[in-house]
C-alpha cells in the first residue's frame, strides 16, 4: 500500500508570540495548501492542510516554523483518506 | 496514538488525553511510524565470514540465529575461561524497554557476573544523576510537568528547548503569553532559536556558568534574600573537594596534575563560610568573565531572589555534557535550596531529559555499571544482597566491583581488556568521542568480538562483527519511564520484519546457551545446589517469578511474540519482580496491569495514586512533617555544596582558535541512525553544518556554504559554513550537530569527562577552521 496515492488532510497548531499574530496568520494564508481555522489571541493559530504528500505538509511546517515571530509549530492530525478505515490505538508518545 | 492498515503503522496522531503532550505531535513523533520502514531496514542477522567461516576481516554474509548465537557463545565462553567477567562487556539505552533494561542487567550483573554495562544514557545525564544523589540521595525531579502551568520565571541553564523539547516549549510559551508577568531567562555559549522568547538572553564564555551561579548565590546571601527558616530546618552546607581532574586516562598530564583526581568528597561547613567561599564571586567578576553584562545578571539574580516569583530551572545537555557537570547541577540546586523554592508547584528545579526512556530504563532499572534497580549500588553489600535475595540466587553472585562506564568500555576495547561486547539499541561508534584514537581502534582491536543490535545498519554495526537484527516500538510491547517519573506503557501492533526480533528475546535466548557450570565458580554453586545443571535461562527467567504469569494474561487484541515464544508472559513477569525491589521504598510503581489502562502514572505510586511533588508531605505520602523532607538523605535534609570555578580541560590558543560545541537540531535526534532513514526529516536538513560568526567566516574569507576541515588535536572532519542558520554563535565558537554518519564530528571531539558522573563534555574543546 503507498501512502502517497491519496489525500493527506492535516492540522496544525502553531503557538505565535501575539504582537506577531496577525503578520503569522497571514503569512500561513498565503501557504498555497493551507487554511488558518482559527485564531485565539494568546497566541495560537490553528492551520488546516489539504495535501498530495507527507512531504508537502513537512515542507509548509518547516516554512512556518522559521516564520518571524513562531514558536513553534505542532501536528495535531493527520489521515492518509483512501476511504478505508484503520485501526486506532492509544500510544502515548515521548514528550519531545 | 497510532493507526494500523494492513499490518503497518500507516499515521500517527496526537492523543488530546495525554497529559504530557495535550494533543501535540513532535515532528520526530509523528515520523516514527515511517522510521520502521526505511529501505535499508535489517531483517536477518549478518556476520562477518571469508571462506564460510567467521573472519573478523570478512565481509558482513546472512546467518541464521543459531550460527549467530553459536559463534557469540562460542567466544563468549573462550573469553569467561580464559581471562573471566571483567572481559565481558555490553552497552545498552534508554531506548531500551524498562523490561529490555532490566533483562540485560540481569543477565550482566549476576549471570555473567560483570558489572560492565552501561547505557548510552551515560552521555545524556550521568552527572544530572550524580548530582541528584549528592544533593538529594535520590534521583530524578522532585517536581513534574505541572510546574510549567504555575511557574513564573523559566530559566533555561543550558538547554535549548525550543528545538529539543518543543512539546514542553510550546507549554512555557502558552504560559508566557497567557501571564504576561512570565519572565523566561536562556543562557547558552550561542544563540539558539529558544532566545526567540527570551527576556534575559544570556550568552556566556564557556565554562563560566560556574561562575555566574556563584555570583548569584553571593547575590541571594549580600541582599538578604536566603530563606533563612528553610535553611536552617531543611538544608546542609558542604565544602566539596577541587581540583579533581578530568576523567581522562591516568597517565595524561592533566590528570597527573589534579590534587584530588575524581574525588567527590566533601565536609560540613556552617552557612558563614558558604557565604565568605562564595562572597569573591560579585557580579562585576561575573560579568568579566562571561562577558554577560552586569545588570542582566542581576536580573537573572533577582528572579530566584524575588520570594514572589516562583522559578522553574531547566537543563539538559549544556549542563550535564560539562567536565564539571556534576557541580553546575549542585549548583543550581543551591539556589534554590538557598531561596526555598522547591517542590512546590511552580518552584522547581528540573533536569530534562533526551531519551524516551533514560530515566525509567537507565535510571530507575540502574542499567549504569555501578547501579540496581531502585538507586542501589554495586558496592554496597546490603544492596547486594537485597538483589541476590529477590532474584533468588546464591550469596556472592554480584561482584562488588564498579564496572567500566562508557568511556572506559572502550578504552578498555582498545586496550584489549574487554573481548566480547555487546552493544543494543543505540549508535555509540558514532556518539561517543575521540572516535579515531579509541572507539574504533578498540571495536576493530582483534582479539575482540563485537555484536551490535540494531535495526539499521548503523555506523556502530558496520564497525562491528556480528549483527543481530532488532524489532523496534510497536514492533514489541513495551514500557518507558520519562522525566517526570511517568512511567507508561503500550501494547504489540505489528510484528518485526523477516527475521528481526526484539532486545528482549535476543538477551533471554542466548542466555539458554550457559549452564551456570560454564560461568559460575563452583563455591557460588555449592552456596545454592540447586541450580546445579540449570542454564542461565533457568536460574534468571524461569525462576518462578519472571514465568509465574500465564499467556492468558495477556491482551487478547495485540499480539505478543516474545511471550509466546517463552511460553509465559515476559513483560509481566520482568516487570513485577522489578517492581518489587522499589515498592516501599520510594520508588512504587503500579501493578502492571494499571499502566495499560491509564496513560501513565508518576512514582511513587501509593495506594493507587501518583505523586506529583516529591518530599512535600502534602502531595508525597513518603515526607513526613511540617513543611519539606528530604527523605533520601538521612537526616532529612538537602545539601548545598561550596564549589569554586575550575578551568575546563582544552581551550582555545593560538595554534587551534576556536570552541567547538556539538548538539543536535530539531528534525534529527540521537545520532540521526532513526531519523535519517526518513526522506522528509533528511531533507530538512541534509547534512551537517559548521555553524560560525559572520566575522569570523569573513576575516578567513570564508562564505556561507564554503567547505571547511573543522580539525583538532585529535582529528578532522570536512563540512560546510552556516552563518545565517538559526544556531548563531558568538566570535571565537563553532557549532557543529553530530547527527550526520557522513559526516563525523566525533573525530574531532575530546574524551575529557567529569570525573564524579564518567559523562563527556562534548560542549567544548579546541578546534581550527581551514578552507578546503
Amino acid at each position: 500500500m503507498s501512502p502517497f496515492a491519496m489525500v493527506h488532510i492535516s492540522s496544525l497548531l502553531v503557538t505565535a508570540k501575539p504582537e506577531r499574530l496577525a503578520a503569522v496568520a497571514e503569512a500561513i494564508a498565503r501557504e498555497p495548501a493551507a487554511e488558518v481555522a482559527l485564531t485565539d489571541p494568546a497566541g495560537k493559530i490553528v492551520v488546516a492542510m489539504e495535501t498530495e504528500s507527507e512531504q508537502a505538509i513537512v515542507d509548509a511546517l518547516d516554512r512556518i516554523q522559521l516564520l518571524e515571530g513562531v514558536v513553534s509549530a505542532a501536528l495535531v492530525y493527520h489521515q492518509m483518506d483512501d476511504g478505508a478505515a484503520e485501526t486506532w490505538i492509544e500510544t502515548e508518545q515521548r514528550s519531545g | 496514538m497510532v493507526a494500523t492498515k494492513a499490518g503497518r503503522v500507516v499515521a500517527t496522531h496526537g492523543d488530546a488525553e495525554a497529559e504530557v503532550n495535550k494533543g501535540l505531535n513532535c515532528i520526530k513523533g509523528y515520523f516514527l511510524s515511517k522510521i520502521m520502514y526505511g529501505a535499508d531496514r535489517l531483517t536477518q542477522p549478518l556476520l562477518r565470514k571469508k571462506d564460510g567461516v567467521f573472519d573478523k576481516n570478512g565481509d558482513f554474509e546472512p546467518v541464521s540465529w543459531d550460527e549467530a548465537f553459536d559463534i557469540m557463545a562460542e567466544k563468549w565462553k573462550a573469553t569467561l575461561k580464559e581471562k573471566g567477567p571483567e572481559a565481558i562487556g555490553m552497552f545498552g539505552s534508554g531506548q531500551w524497554t524498562v523490561w529490555e533494561g532490566y533483562a540485560a542487567s540481569k543477565l550482566m550483573k549476576a549471570g555473567f557476573r560483570s558489572n560492565n554495562i552501561d547505557p548510552n544514557a551515560r552521555h545524556c545525564m550521568a552527572s544530572a544523576v550524580v548530582g541528584f544523589m549528592r544533593t538529594f540521595g535520590i534521583d530524578e525531579p522532585m517536581g513534574c510537568y505541572d510546574d510549567f502551568e504555575n511557574a513564573d520565571a523559566f530559566v533555561l541553564w543550558g538547554s535549548n528547548m525550543a528545538e529539543m523539547h518543543p512539546i514542553l516549549w510550546t507549554r512555557i510559551a502558552d504560559r508566557k503569553f497567557s501571564h504576561p508577568h512570565v519572565k523566561v531567562a536562556v543562557l547558552s555559549t550561542f544563540q539558539h532559536r529558544s532566545f526567540d522568547l527570551a527576556d534575559i538572553p544570556m550568552v556566556f564564555a564557556p565554562q563560566t556558568d560556574l561562575i555566574l551561579l556563584n555570583a548569584i548565590s553571593n547575590y541571594l546571601i549580600e541582599n538578604d534574600a536566603v530563606n533563612m527558616e528553610f535553611v536552617e530546618k531543611h538544608v546542609n552546607f558542604k565544602k566539596g573537594a577541587q581540583d579533581i581532574g578530568y576523567g581522562l586516562r591516568p597517565e595524561h598530564p592533566l590528570q597527573q596534575a589534579a590534587a584530588n583526581p575524581d574525588s567527590g568528597a566533601s565536609e560540613p561547613i556552617t552557612f558563614e563560610e558558604f557565604a565568605e567561599f562564595v562572597k569573591p564571586y560579585t557580579l562585576k567578576m561575573a560579568a568579566e568573565a562571561s562577558g554577560v553584562p552586569e545588570e542582566r545578571i542581576e536580573e537573572l539574580a533577582k528572579l530566584y531572589a524575588d520570594p514572589d516569583t516562583k522559578v522553574m530551572s531547566l537543563w539538559t545537555m549544556g549542563v550535564n555534557q560539562h567536565t564539571r557537570g556534576v557541580w553546575v547541577n549542585n549548583m543550581i540546586y543551591n539556589l534554590h535550596l538557598l531561596t526555598g523554592k522547591i517542590s512546590t508547584p511552580g518552584n522547581s528545579p528540573f533536569s530534562l531529559t533526551g531519551q524516551p526512556s533514560a530515566c525509567g530504563t537507565a535510571r530507575e532499572v540502574g542499567t549504569f555499571s555501578h547501579r540496581l534497580p531502585a538507586d542501589m549500588v554495586v558496592n554496597n553489600p546490603e544492596h547486594r544482597a537485597k538483589a541476590e535475595k529477590i532474584w533468588k540466587l546464591p550469596e556472592g553472585t554480584i561482584p562488588e566491583k564498579v564496572g567500566a562506564h562508557a568511556v572506559l568500555q572502550n578504552r578498555m576495547l582498545k586496550d584489549g581488556k574487554i573481548n566480547c561486547y555487546w552493544v543494543q539499541v543505540n549508535n555509540n561508534m558514532q556518539a561517543a568521542p575521540n572516535m579515531m584514537e579509541e572507539g574504533l581502534p578498540g571495536y576493530r582491536n582483534p582479539d575482540n568480538f563485537i555484536v551490535v543490535s540494531d535495526a539499521y545498519p548503523t555506523v556502530t554495526a558496520q564497525a562491528a562483527d556480528l549483527i543481530l537484527p532488532a524489532a523496534m516500538w510497536v514492533e514489541k510491547e513495551g514500557a518507558y519511564g520519562n522525566a517526570e517519573r511517568r512511567t507508561q506503557f503500550w501494547h504489540q501492533m505489528v510484528h518485526a520484519p523477516g527475521e528481526s526480533r526484539s532486545d528482549l528475546w535476543q538477551l533471554m535466548e542466548f542466555s539458554k546457551r550457559f549452564t551456570v557450570e560454564e560461568v559460575w565458580p563452583q563455591e557460588l554453586i555449592d552456596k545454592m545446589p540447586e541450580v546445579a545443571g540449570k542454564t542461565l535461562f533457568d536460574v534468571l527467567y524461569a525462576n518462578g517469578q519472571v514465568n509465574a504469569f500465564g499467556l492468558e494474561e495477556t491482551s487478547k487484541e495485540h499480539a505478543n511474540d516474545e511471550s509466546e515464544h517463552f511460553g509465559f508472559y515476559v513483560q509481566k513477569g520482568l516487570f513485577e519482580e522489578y517492581a518489587s525491589f522499589g515498592r516501599g521504598h520510594a520508588h512504587d510503581l503500579a501493578p502492571f496491569e494499571t499502566y495499560h489502562e491509564v496513560r501513565g502514572l508518576r512514582w511513587p505510586v501509593v495506594d493507587g495514586k501518583e505523586t506529583r511533588w516529591r518530599f512535600n508531605p502534602e502531595y508525597d505520602p513518603y515526607a513526613k512533617g511540617e513543611g519539606w523532607d528530604f527523605y533520601g538523605n538521612k537526616d532529612g535534609k538537602a545539601n548545598i555544596f561550596a564549589l569554586p570555578y575550575e578551568p575546563p580541560a582544552e581551550s582555545p590558543d593560538e595554534e587551534y582558535p576556536f570552541w567547538l560545541s556539538t548538539g543536535r537540531v530539531l528534525e534529527h535526534w540521537h545520532s540521526g541512525s532513526m531519523t535519517q532513514r526518513v526522506p522528509e526529516l533528511y531533507k530538512a536538513v541534509p547534512d551537517a553544518l559548521c555553524y560560525m560568526h559572520p566575522d569570523d567566516a569573513a576575516e578567513m574569507g570564508l562564505r556561507r556554504g564554503s567547505a571547511v576541515k573543522v580539525i583538532s588535536r585529535r582529528g578532522f572532519m570536512e563540512t560546510r559554513v552556516e552563518t545565517r542558520g538559526r544556531n548563531k554563535p558568538p566570535r571565537g565558537l563553532v557549532f557543529v550537530p553530530w547527527f550526520d554518519a557522513s559526516q563525523l564530528i566525533n573525530k574531532v571531539t575530546l574524551d575529557a569527562t567529569d570525573p564524579l558522573s564518567k559523562q563527556t563534555d562534548f560542549k567544548k574543546c579546541a578546534v581550527r577552521i581551514e578552507a578546503v
